[in-house]
């Protein structure tokens, strides 16, 4: 009988056994737990300089031609996704937890580490205007924060944004920027009083991105690999649970798919299957914490109570990419010395959607060239002389809105034992970003609104809300500390107990919120004896 | 091999890079190849080898195509050939800027604009002409 068993080895979960060892409790994480299994080429050195000396086609497209997948299928899967590298994070997932979907593109992962693997590391914390709609203020959170940014290594600056994204405390340098994003940010810099009276603040994003040497892993390089392998610099959930596990800290059980659970005086019956057999297997814990992500802790809550009528909520963030090109960069050589990802952020206290959204500027020099092909509208040789030519001088934004925004999806359980999602398509208005152009074009960057893509719904990867935390909970909802309803051992540490989902990207969040769930059971567990 | 396959991928190649395609880039197409056409039917993908077969600028058909939204067959093949060619290192100077230079760059993409124009006219133009040809069959 164990007294603690973690369902998920993603972020939410490794961040609730972080905080139960903390506690002196040893907790059994049950988990998939798929690994890299193909062989990548190992590289070094800089991204663009290997691809002057190696045939890349292994590294970049794949033996089994991971890289095509958009182009075979006519999907929008996020492209670090479609990476070799990345083939081990999505692997099996259709096959263990098949969905339906009906205007719906959910992706899942059964990774070791979850989806956390592929994440673009942006880390912010939830103040007390993000977290309307919960029964938790800021203040509950922080001492987790503080004890996150410790444990992950954030990198950021006291900037702008720092009223939006709070404490500075414990935070690394922030990454040097691309010319691009360094001129942008020049430019706002220069005229900052006339876009903060437009409601909008630029600055450095909060990542877990280590701009420092530290604890053994190296800072970053900036060799653009960030979609090609694993780079140490970049935090990963799976990083904390490799600590733990070789410190004796935590139990970890992989190969176990967990269908559900039966309650009893005595304690809980956890009842999984083997990935390899599919053979039937149980495991007793007094209290269970179900850290599966969203889609799938509500699927075995659902499957615990052959529940096929309910449809629960699924919240997900609305997202926009939108290319912006610089003239003054026009002509430039591309940038090959840069961080791949998020570069700036933006937050905008917009009156046309009246409320706060958040945009991530990224470089675009991480992805394969050719990946923006089809994104030009010449003939085929002169889309060649733009990738050339005019994208070393663009910059992409990926600008998230909350969920608030759109009618939410809504997630049920068929008797077949498939889950069903429906969802709205993403229908933002692209008039409204009218503001957003014209303070681009302030900044000296230019876009057009047939220029802008909405992410389908499902693709942005943030999903939250189907076991929502309130003050005083119903049937499918926690309590505060994240107690299931009528489950009185069983607790959702995830961001299935999300209410809301504001624009702000909630990883760090999710994280500190696991860590204050888990604190309440360990207390309770500690002062039971 | 198939033949077929071998000349749309040179012909692909060519229209990108004025050059013959590498061996390696030819036998690496082939599969892809192979998994676009999956929903093909037997009669389109004839149909489709055909026009392959007849047309030599395929630049021109294929950016006709993709603005009249007719054959999305050709432009999925051409991109899946912009992928297979950047990861070869001869090629990298296709994709890779390395020298600043406003003036080469705006040159560049002034061309590449009447380019367009002038391929798309001629692509309107084989349009016309092979459907003319079907009909006379």
């Amino acid at each position: 009988m164990h007294q603690v068993v973690i369902v998920g080895s993603g972020a939410s979960g490794i961040a609730a056994a972080l905080e139960f060892t903390e506690s002196g409790i040893k907790p059994l994480i049950l988990d998939v737990g798929y690994t890299q299994h193909i062989d990548i080429p190992q590289v070094e050195g800089n991204l663009y300089d290997y691809r002057k000396q190696h045939d890349t086609f292994d590294l970049l497209i794949g033996k089994n031609l991971q890289n095509y997948t958009n182009l075979f299928t006519g999907g929008s899967v996020p492209v670090k996704l479609t990476s070799p590298y990345a083939e081990y994070i999505t692997h099996g997932a259709q096959t263990l937890s098949p969905i339906d979907n009906e205007g719906f593109y959910a992706i899942q992962s059964f990774a070791k580490g979850g989806l956390a693997n592929a994440w673009g590391a942006g880390l912010y914390r939830y103040n007390d205007q993000d977290l309307e709609g919960f029964p938790i203020r800021a203040k509950d959170l922080n001492y987790y924060f503080d004890r996150l940014t410790q444990e992950i290594g954030i990198s950021g600056d006291e900037d702008d944004l720092s009223p939006f994204f709070g404490s500075t405390k414990s935070l690394l340098p922030p990454i040097k920027l691309s010319n691009n994003a360094n001129r942008l940010y020049q430019n706002y810099q220069g005229r900052k009083g006339k876009f903060q009276k437009h409601g909008f603040f630029m600055g450095f994003p909060r990542v877990g991105v280590l701009t420092e040497d530290r604890n053994g892993r190296s800072a970053c390089d900036y060799s653009n690999f960030e979609f090609w392998k694993e780079l140490p610099c970049i935090y990963t959930p799976k990083m904390t649970l490799e600590k733990l596990i070789t410190a004796g800290k935590v139990d970890y059980k992989k190969g176990i798919f967990v269908e559900g659970w039966n309650e009893t005086t005595e304690g809980i019956r956890i009842n999984a299957v083997t990935v390899e057999g599919n053979h039937p297997i149980h495991f007793h814990c007094k209290r269970l914490v179900l850290a599966a992500g969203a889609i799938n802790t509500a699927k075995i809550v659902l499957n615990t109570f052959h529940d096929y009528q309910t449809h629960l909520v699924l919240l997900e963030n609305p997202a926009l990419q939108i290319p912006f090109f610089l003239p003054a960069s026009f002509g430039r050589r591309l940038d090959t010395n840069s961080f791949g990802l998020v570069q700036l952020n933006l937050l905008w206290e917009s009156d046309t959607f009246n409320c706060l959204l958040q945009g991530s500027v990224m470089e675009t020099t991480s992805p394969m060239r050719g990946v923006f092909y089809d994104k030009f509208p010449l003939a085929a040789r002169a889309n060649l002389e733009l990738i050339k030519y005019l994208l070393p001088s663009m910059l992409i934004m990926q600008l998230y809105l909350p969920a608030s925004s759109q009618s939410p999806s809504r997630l049920s359980l068929q008797k077949n034992g498939r889950l069903y999602i429906q969802g709205e398509p993403n229908n933002i208005d692209i008039r409204k970003m009218r503001d957003v152009f014209q303070l681009f074009r302030m900044l000296g960057a230019w876009s057009f609104p047939y220029l802008v893509f909405r992410v389908p719904t499902g693709q942005a990867i943030h999903y939250a809300g189907t076991l929502p935390m309130r003050e005083v909970s119903g049937r499918y909802e926690c309590d505060v500390n994240g107690k299931l309803f009528g489950s009185p051992n069983v607790y959702i540490a995830d961001s299935s107990t999300f209410p809301n989902l504001p624009a702000k990207n909630m990883g760090l969040t999710l994280m500190a919120n696991a860590m204050r769930v888990a604190k309440q059971i360990a207390s309770q567990i500690n002062s039971a004896g | 091999m198939d033949n077929f396959i071998k000349l749309e991928a040179q012909k692909i190649y060519r229209s990108l890079f004025r050059q013959d395609a590498p061996e390696i880039v030819i036998s690496r197409f082939q599969g892809i190849s192979e998994r676009l056409e999956e929903n093909l039917s037997l009669v389109d993908k004839d149909r489709y080898y055909q026009i392959i077969r007849k047309v030599n600028d395929l630049e021109a058909l294929e950016i006709a195509c993709r603005i009249t939204k007719k054959m999305p067959l050709l432009s999925r093949k051409f991109h899946a050939m912009v992928y297979l060619a950047e990861t070869l290192p001869v090629n990298q100077h296709y994709f890779v800027n390395d020298r600043t230079n406003f003036i080469k760059a705006a040159r560049i993409v002034f061309g590449s604009i009447i380019w367009t124009g002038y391929k798309f006219i001629k692509g309107i133009w084989l349009i016309t002409k092979i459907k003319g040809e079907w009909k006379s069959q």
